[in-house]
């Protein structure tokens, strides 16, 4: 049984079809890249799998673990182990990451602490929420906030996206271990630039205006990405 | 005839004086202060308030003065604890701070505190560093009463004083509080007050702060239900080198009218004043909120008044700030808002419900950093913002 299973999924915001009956599988411990030009679509699908407010599916199903979840709040999803770590998460005013952090570790019963430590956040535990951090900061913080709840399925969004060499080497480091730790992940990258530095990607998936246009294996597929762009999918792959 | 006769002369003739400011809900049944030692009243047990634990206490249910405190270390060293009557029999010189900073007659509200007045007289002699708050208590079980308490606070030069007030109600009623603080120079103080009062009650609050150069008030006022009404807008006059953090917090539960703000005078070179008000407005209120800054010299002043509408509420938010000293710095934010949708949707995310995430935002919106408090106080008033933000989202 596949960790994660869509089936023809369609997925809308505010009226406006962004998802155009998108069908794919992730299995327990698998490592997968959704590529895509921008406004393809990535960032919904994953707000969709997560039950982001204000992402509504249209029709299709979101299987988890055998589970229909497709009706289910996004907390609900949480507790089930699927976790979305935003791109460009808002600023929570008045709360620090230490706050926010000791309410989920309270539920999750990870260590905040010894956490904060390993992916070098004790420094900003007592700053606001995504508030007045850096984008290497911000992205840092994200990925603690989320790693806290115990996922089974790590949803990224766009890790790499603004982040220098060094510190796509360090993301891609932490991601392998949590890869390694059995946590599956679909990792959202638009250039691409985080792929070469993980030490597994087990498949590629490329939207393209809503549709999904390749599923398969990354090798061969991401360079000619890297080198030609995402016109190569224009009329289909 | 003494200034106390003139007083009660003044405050007779204004009792038909309607007030200029926030309702005026009329005089219920007055009663004179009596002492009757008991118990204190359970909604201010369940406020976690009790005048009888720190350096020394007062409590008052209704007219009734249920106990009054200091411990024996303090009292040795000269702090003074008593019902306001008793000094005022006892302690000549108290004339020099009774009703010298606030009229008697400044409205019915004030003339009925004059004629009736329950509450306490609290003196720190100069010097003296109180290492454990003060704790006041006020309750109204009594349908339909008015009750008037007049707080006269005197902390001597040097002094060093931490003062917790909390008032609550069970009933319909009026709460009158008439506070006169005088900090002399240099003396430190933080006045922590939190107030929560049930339907059909309102409060009428008159507090005016003499701020003696260099010294230094954190006053933090923290209302988790704002009744049927208040007019509250505390007034301080700072002079040379004076600081000054204000941070207030008010839930304008529905139906509610809220006349609020602060007025802070500057007097004298290097003082510095920051003024921070939040407003929780819930659906069915009305709330104006007055801050003003007047800078007769030159001084820095930030304030920064921010509300939440937690429905269809009114709010109005009326900056003023006056600088009479060309170095003066000061400056204003106001802003008005709703819980953001992308925070609650970021927060769901994250594994919290939708009331969870909520309250988790007002909590943020709210939030109150002490900067001195103790601990122990400052862990007070954590848990009443905490409870105050469940019950804005529950």
């Amino acid at each position: 049984m596949p960790l994660l299973k869509l089936e023809n999924l369609h997925v809308s915001i505010g009226g406006r079809k962004i998802i155009d009956n998108v069908s794919l599988e992730i299995e327990s411990g698998e490592v997968h890249l959704l590529m895509g030009p921008n406004g393809a679509g990535k960032s919904t699908l994953l707000k969709a799998i997560a039950g982001v407010r204000g992402v509504e599916v249209v029709s299709g199903r979101i299987l988890f673990e055998g589970e229909e979840i497709t009706g289910l709040h996004a907390w609900e999803r949480v507790r089930r182990g699927i976790v979305l770590v935003w791109q460009n998460p808002p600023g929570i005013e008045g709360v620090s990451v230490r706050e926010l952090a000791e309410k989920i570790s309270r539920r999750s019963g990870v260590d905040y602490r010894s956490l904060a430590e390993k992916l070098g956040v004790a420094e900003l535990l007592d700053r606001e929420v995504h508030r007045r951090l850096s984008g290497g900061e911000m992205r840092r913080v994200e990925l603690f906030l989320s790693l806290l709840l115990k996922p089974k399925l790590l949803l990224v969004d766009e890790v790499d996206s603004g982040v220098d060499v060094e510190n796509i080497a360090r993301l891609a480091q932490v991601l392998d271990e949590v890869r390694e730790q059995g946590v599956s992940l679909l990792i959202v990258t638009h250039s691409g630039a985080i792929a070469s530095r993980l030490s597994r990607v087990d498949r590629l998936h490329v939207l393209y205006r809503g549709r999904l246009v390749y599923s398969g294996d990354p090798r061969g597929v991401l360079d000619k990405i890297l080198s030609q762009g995402y016109k190569v999918f224009a009329g289909g792959c | 005839m003494g200034w106390i006769e003139e007083v009660v002369r003044r405050a007779e003739r204004a009792l038909d004086k309607p007030p200029s400011f926030g309702l005026d809900p009329g005089l219920g049944k007055l009663l004179e202060p009596v002492e009757a030692w008991g118990e204190e009243l359970d909604a201010l047990k369940r406020l976690g308030v009790t005048a009888r634990r720190g350096a020394g206490g007062f409590a008052q249910t209704d007219n009734k003065i249920v106990y009054v405190g200091v411990a024996e270390a303090y009292r040795k060293l000269g702090v003074i604890i008593m019902p306001l009557r008793e000094a005022l029999k006892k302690i000549p010189w108290i004339e020099k701070y009774y009703w010298r900073l606030l009229p008697p007659d400044l409205d019915r509200y004030t003339a009925a505190t004059a004629l009736y007045e329950g509450g306490t007289f609290i003196y720190i002699p100069p010097g003296v560093k109180v290492r454990a708050p003060i704790n006041v208590a006020y309750g109204v079980g009594l349908e339909g009463e008015t009750q008037t308490v007049h707080n006269v606070i005197v902390v001597g030069e040097g002094a060093e004083v931490d003062l917790f007030y909390a008032c609550g109600a069970s009933v319909h009623g009026v709460h009158v509080g008439v506070t006169e603080l005088y900090l002399e120079p240099r003396a430190k103080a933080t006045y922590t007050m939190v107030h929560s009062w049930p339907k059909n009650f309102y409060l009428r609050a008159y507090t005016k702060v003499s701020m003696g150069e260099e010294s230094r008030l954190e006053y933090y006022y923290v209302n988790i239900s704002s009744g049927a009404g208040i007019a509250s807008k505390p007034s301080f006059t700072m002079r040379r080198g004076a600081r000054l953090h204000l941070d207030t917090v008010i839930r304008v539960v529905e139906g509610s009218k809220v006349y609020t703000g602060a007025r802070v005078v500057g007097e004298g070179e290097g003082v510095r004043a920051e003024v921070l008000s939040k407003v929780l407005a819930h659906h069915g209120s009305y709330t104006l909120n007055l801050v003003e800054v007047e800078a007769n010299a030159d001084i820095e002043s930030h304030s920064d008044c921010k509300a939440l509408l937690l429905g269809d509420a009114t709010v109005e938010t009326v900056p003023k700030i006056v600088a009479r000293s060309p170095k003066a710095q000061l400056s204003h934010e106001a802003s008005i808002g709703v819980l953001s949708e992308d925070a609650i949707a970021y927060l769901e995310s994250k594994g919290f419900s939708e009331e969870e995430a909520k309250s988790i935002l007002v909590y943020g919106f709210i939030a109150i950093k002490p900067k001195t408090l103790p601990p122990p106080l400052a862990r007070i008033l954590d848990s009443m913002l905490q409870a105050l933000a469940r019950q804005a989202v529950g």
